[in-house]
């Protein structure tokens, strides 16, 4: 579903991101961790195709993103690190919109109240105006307007920075959810717990490379933090 | 999608109070601005109307007098007033609607209402078309200038990417979007005064055509203005700069342009001052009671003419064909003073028509003083036939005179039978078809404003960046 080969984009001198390599399958839930300017964001951006490599590919539901962009996007949700919302808009007309665009799923408000409770917002929380909504409430909808584009490919970027604990538990559950539908989940995060209790495999991207890859199953809350830490700390 | 990009524009313009504030000031002040108007430009084309009543009046009932004090008693003539001068009143404040005709002198226009205007009538009466070519303007950027600026600024720009959305829907929901909210306020106001128009006018087939490239007209300007607010909310950094930029094309082409431009028109084609176009045209009259060499000739001519030997001979008044030749002679300083003053107004005028191309709205103010019948071709064509009048009475009284075999003036005299049978005046007046003349290439270069101002909305709106 999700596929990097030597994927690498550089601004002049500097790498952001030196010859990815990277698949994610249907139902499978890829965590990213790394420090600020580790090059997560870079990695997401080429995905989405907001810019283009300097080299390498990348394919999204076996379409080339440099080639077609908007062919790739067709198949991909993305849930930034902040969900704005417009803010004279209620969380219902939002989603709304928002599936209009996508013109994939049900655009019906019966329907999309429903997508809205899915993601634990309440009726009454639906209809207030974004203006009123605290992030976790954003976030919810963020993912209800992922869940309304009936996509493939889900993409987060840090969406749990920020939010309660009760709220990123929150998340995180409706993300395993998502997973076990058969989407393909790369999320970006800060969080080693949460990409722990997530993600079926995590990756530690250091200085714009991949440094380590791990199956979670395989290991326990204590060693990531330690293997995270011990790899970070070689960078220092 | 463009229907959903509308939907959402519109209810945001409805919600955040744009629409309510801006708009309903609009409101207020175009219904202001007719009312004021209306009652203004009634009022004065009423005084005219009465005034030109009351110089005919005087005029048949001046008694048995000499035909050619007659013609120096004169009478005043208005220009024609159509109801959209209550729209745009154009040149009327300078340039005046009346003009008094006597023997021997093309007179210049009397009652210019600028002349009674207060100090503060110099940053601009209130007229509706002032509201529609500055007003709407503002109002339609204040709109718009979030447009793009604001999804960025508060980063639904890169969602609305990421949902792939084209970016070419995106502009064109958006412009509708706004367009709907503007067409909310504007369209009812649009609706009435074309109604209150139509219904005051006299000829609503005439009436109607010039609403009809009126409302063409507008419609081009106001989506210029709309694709130059996106384009210029597409490529600034934050919804800050999108206002300014906007606010300073604004100033920009509503007042800056229209005033270099109209300095430039008077420096590239100066007209003389009235002092220095009196001395000439009087140094060209000379005596207009004949007794000059050219008088001398004509009564020689005159004289052979007749075979006789004094002028107490001839079968006619020589004073008459002196005077009526005196006219002819003036006639022709005049048309070459007047022409020439006219030639160098028609000269300014093609310089400012021009101008539309650093600012439309010079497109759109010569367009609508020209269906209104407030510019200058309008004017020319009222002052040549208040002149054609004017020579059309010198012929008749001296004519009579001519007529009337008593030599000298002093012992001829006419009555109220020969006042009346002149002709009522009848003011010239542009035809509705060579106004459309006029206004086919300004519409068509308003059109190309249009399709310029969209291609840079479509080329900045494709340069627009999620990052």
């Amino acid at each position: 579903m999700i596929e990097a080969l030597g994927l690498t984009k550089s601004y002049g001198e500097r790498r952001a991101l030196d010859a990815l390599t990277l698949k994610i399958d249907a139902g499978e839930i890829f965590c990213l961790l790394g420090a600020n300017g580790a090059g997560k964001t870079t990695t997401i951006n080429l995905l989405l195709g907001f810019s283009a490599p300097t080299s390498g590919t990348a394919r999204v539901c076996g379409v080339d993103v440099t080639h077609a962009p908007a062919e790739a996007r067709r198949h991909i949700a993305y849930v930034p690190e902040t969900v704005m919302l417009y803010r004279h808009l209620s969380g219902l007309e939002n989603l709304e919109f928002f599936a209009k665009l996508s013109r994939t799923g049900a655009t019906d408000r019966r329907s999309l109240a429903a997508s809205l409770k899915r993601v634990g917002l309440s009726a009454a929380a639906a209809d207030q105006r974004a203006s009123s909504y605290s992030k976790g409430m954003r976030q919810k909808v963020g993912v209800a307007v992922a869940l309304a584009r009936k996509a493939r490919v889900l993409i987060l970027d840090e969406p749990l920075s920020g939010l309660d604990p009760l709220a990123a538990n929150e998340l995180s559950r409706l993300i395993r959810e998502l997973g076990e539908s058969g989407m393909a989940v790369l999320m970006a995060t800060h969080d080693i717990f949460r990409a722990k209790e997530t993600g079926h495999r995590v990756g530690i991207m250091r200085e714009g490379k991949l440094v380590r890859e791990l199956a979670t199953q395989d290991i326990e809350h204590q060693d990531l933090d330690r293997i995270y830490l011990t790899t970070m700390g070689a960078a220092a | 999608m463009i229907a959903a990009v509308a939907w959402k524009e519109a209810r945001e313009l409805m919600r955040d109070g744009r629409v309510r504030v801006i708009g309903g000031a609009v409101v207020v002040l175009a219904v202001a601005a007719l009312i004021i108007g209306v009652d203004k430009q009634a009022a004065f084309a009423r005084e005219l109307r009465e005034a030109e009543e009351r110089s005919r009046l005087q005029w048949e009932s001046q008694g048995e007098r000499n035909p050619h004090t007659a013609a120096h008693f004169g009478l005043y003539v208005n220009a024609a007033y159509d109801i959209l001068a209550f729209v745009d009143p154009g040149l009327i404040p300078y340039l005046g609607r009346s003009v008094w005709l006597e023997a021997h002198s093309q007179n210049p226009m009397k009652y210019r209402p600028i002349e009674d205007a207060p100090s503060l009538a110099r940053f601009g009466e209130l007229s509706l078309t002032l509201v529609l070519q500055q007003v709407v303007p503002l109002f339609l950027i204040l709109l718009g200038y979030t447009a793009f600026a604001s999804e960025r600024d508060r980063g639904t720009l890169r969602s609305l990417l990421a949902a792939n959305l084209p970016r070419r829907v995106l502009l064109l929901g958006k412009a509708l979007g706004i367009a709907g909210c503007s067409c909310m306020v504007l369209a009812p106001l649009a609706a009435i005064a074309a109604v209150a128009i139509l219904l005051g006018s006299t000829d609503r087939a005439d009436t109607g055509a010039r609403l009809g490239v009126l409302a063409v007209t507008y419609t081009l300007y106001y989506g210029t203005v709309l694709a130059v607010t996106l384009a210029v909310s597409a490529v600034s950094r934050n919804t800050r700069s999108a206002l300014v930029g906007g606010l300073a094309i604004w100033v920009t082409t509503t007042f800056l342009v229209p005033k270099v431009a109209a300095d430039l028109a008077d420096r590239l084609h100066p007209p003389p001052s009235a002092a220095s176009f009196w001395a000439s045209v009087d140094a060209e009259l000379g005596d207009a009671h004949g007794n000059s060499t050219r008088t001398k000739a004509l009564e020689q001519k005159v004289l052979a003419q007749y075979d006789v030997r004094r002028l107490d001979d001839l079968p006619v008044n020589f004073d008459g064909i002196a005077l009526q030749d005196g006219e002819e002679h003036a006639n022709e300083v005049f048309d070459a003073h007047y022409g020439a003053l006219f030639d160098t107004y028609d000269a300014q005028s093609r310089w400012l028509r021009l101008s539309m191309i650093a600012a439309p709205i010079m497109g759109v103010r010569a367009i609508s003083m020209a269906l209104a019948g407030t510019d200058i071709a309008q004017h020319r064509a009222f002052v040549l036939s208040a002149e054609e009048y004017r020579r059309q009475t010198q012929r008749l009284l001296n004519g009579y005179l001519t007529q009337r075999s008593t030599p000298g003036q002093s012992g001829v005299r006419a009555g109220s039978e020969l006042w009346r049978s002149l002709a009522r005046f009848q003011p010239g007046v542009v035809p509705l078809s060579d106004t459309i003349e006029t206004a086919v290439p300004l519409v068509l270069g308003l059109a190309a404003w249009l399709a310029a101002a969209s291609a840079f909305a479509v080329l900045a709106v494709r340069r627009v960046s999620p990052l």
